[in-house]
């Protein structure tokens, strides 16, 4: 029995202790967030290796998604006749749901395992310890401007994605099934509400801060050398993509519940 | 003598534990303006966690440490972070910032404590790497340094922002004796030019003997003795007899100890 309390609670108590100083780091984040300097600079910087560096797979997925959803969609909606509404189904899925949904989990797996890999080199070679030294606050310096570049890129990101997503779908219905362009444009658009699309963006927004705040704790934590670092950049990439999905789940129903 | 000089740092009482092990358990020690000490010990008996508590990197259980009078413990956020424009650091691997070249690193200290004029940078960044007689080696990147190299221009960063206190861990580890020798010569050097306060922890006696005034000894979470050079040499208690003997028979550089002896406490 003691045993089995013992493997019961280990793991929560462990789960506690991850989700308290996930908390804290969050806390002091946005502590240093308006402290001076702003460091300008490296904002921009982040935000080229987050945004721009991300631009071809952010691409290239959201253009095919955006084709399979029509290519799936044609054949069951073929069914009873609503082909004209392909447009539709396909800008509302990707503007609520699979851009911001599929870019966060791409952005999780090149930025977020690009900052905890870097941060974690850093805290095993002592380079935090030096900063700290030096007077220079490691937060305000490494995670600060990695959290600013990752809350702007991400819904920069989602947007392209969408565009990117309809323009697929619209090549498939066009050029594959040969639907009408004018009436798939038509049926893209009447029926998208601001909600659709805002409510997508601001998801994206809460992901890119999941995705540095989860990548930076885990590097910022990190511990045991060359290996550690290896471990910390895998579970960086395992937890975001979870929380992205956990959060995506339960702001899709904050949103739409009424 | 040494009481009536100014007290610079102030451990006292310091205890820490880390879950079921007590590694420092009632450590006292002062340290005057001016000096160097050096604190030895084993590996694992607590040096980093001591000097991590001067730099209110880690809180103690119970115990208090001063600096300049400061109660670092009391200090948080922003206050920290001013407090440590006192300190500088040289780390065991020399910690610089692998993204930046050695100019960079070494004026990482002056910009971000809101140097903007770069001729002034680049004036004071050739006298640091002057000083650790690494010329003309700013675009240079650390991975293109060997250990003893990373160290100097550490030490380089360290000094650039003019810190009153130094700490050095383990300088000397992981360097063959003549690299170490330098190491040991720049300390010396920076010791007697700028009339910093140092600390240095290491478990190289010979180093220790070089580059401090008088050297502690930690053991099982105490300072069990603290003493000069000499004293440390002819002291009996069966801990330190055993963690100098073997060593001391390497004792060849006079010049060391000759520069040890000198120091007056001239502040």
């Amino acid at each position: 029995m003691d045993k089995f309390l013992f493997y019961l609670g280990a793991p929560i108590l462990r789960f506690i202790n991850e989700a308290g100083r996930l908390a804290l780091l969050l806390i002091d984040t946005l502590k240093w967030l308006f402290r001076r300097p702003f460091r300008i600079a490296l904002v921009f910087k982040h935000m080229e290796e987050i945004g721009v560096r991300s631009l071809p797979v952010v691409m290239i997925t959201a253009t095919f998604t955006g084709g399979i959803l029509a290519l799936q969609s044609y054949s069951s909606f073929k069914r009873f006749n609503a082909e004209s509404l392909i447009g539709t189904m396909v800008a509302i899925a990707l503007c609520r749901e699979l851009a911001p949904v599929l870019t966060g989990l791409i952005v999780a797996g090149r930025v977020g395992s690009a900052m905890a890999a870097e941060l974690g080199t850093m805290r095993v070679t002592e380079q935090i310890d030096a900063l700290y030294t030096l007077a220079v606050n490691p937060v305000h310096y490494l995670i600060v401007p990695r959290f600013i570049a990752a809350f702007i890129m991400m819904p920069i990101l989602t947007m392209l994605a969408d565009g990117l997503g309809i323009g697929g779908g619209f090549l498939v219905s066009t050029q594959v099934y040969g639907l009408n362009p004018t009436v798939y444009i038509r049926a893209s658009f009447n029926y998208l509400e601001y909600e659709d699309v805002y409510s997508g963006l601001i998801k994206s927004a809460v992901f890119g801060l999941t995705i540095a705040l989860t990548g930076c704790y885990k590097g910022f934590y990190t511990s045991g050398g060359a290996e550690g670092v290896g471990k910390a950049t895998t579970s960086a990439v395992v937890i975001s993509m979870m929380l992205i999905l956990i959060i995506d789940y339960f702001m899709g129903a904050l949103f739409f519940s009424v | 003598m040494q009481n009536s000089r100014k007290v610079k740092i102030q451990i006292r009482g310091l205890e820490k534990s880390f879950g079921e092990k007590k590694v420092l358990d009632g450590v006292d020690l002062d340290i005057y303006e001016g000096e160097s000490v050096a604190v030895i010990g084993a590996s694992g008996t607590g040096k980093s966690v001591l000097i991590k508590h001067v730099i209110g990197l880690l809180r103690p259980d119970n115990g208090m440490v001063t600096v300049d009078d400061i109660n670092v413990q009391d200090l948080s956020g922003y206050e920290l972070q001013e407090f440590m424009c006192r300190f500088g650091m040289l780390f065991q691997g020399g910690a610089l910032f692998d993204s930046m070249s050695v100019f960079d690193n070494v004026a990482f200290p002056l910009r971000e404590r809101g140097v903007r004029d770069e001729d002034q940078i680049r004036k004071r960044v050739d006298e640091m790497l002057n000083l650790v007689d690494m010329d003309n080696s700013g675009n240079l990147m650390p991975s293109d340094l060997s250990g003893g190299m990373r160290k100097r221009i550490g030490l380089a960063r360290a000094l650039a922002p003019e810190p009153n206190i130094m700490l050095y861990d383990e300088p000397t580890t992981g360097l063959d004796p003549v690299v170490g020798g330098v190491i040991d010569r720049l300390i010396v050097r920076t010791r007697d030019r700028f009339h910093v306060t140092s600390i240095t922890i290491t478990h190289d006696i010979r180093s220790a003997y070089r580059i401090a005034h008088r050297i502690a000894m930690l053991y099982n979470g105490k300072i069990i003795k603290i003493g000069t050079p000499e004293e440390m040499r002819s002291c009996s208690i069966p801990e330190v007899e055993e963690f100098v003997a073997d060593r001391t028979a390497h004792l060849e550089n006079n010049l060391f100890q000759a520069g040890n002896s000198g120091f007056k406490g001239g502040n």
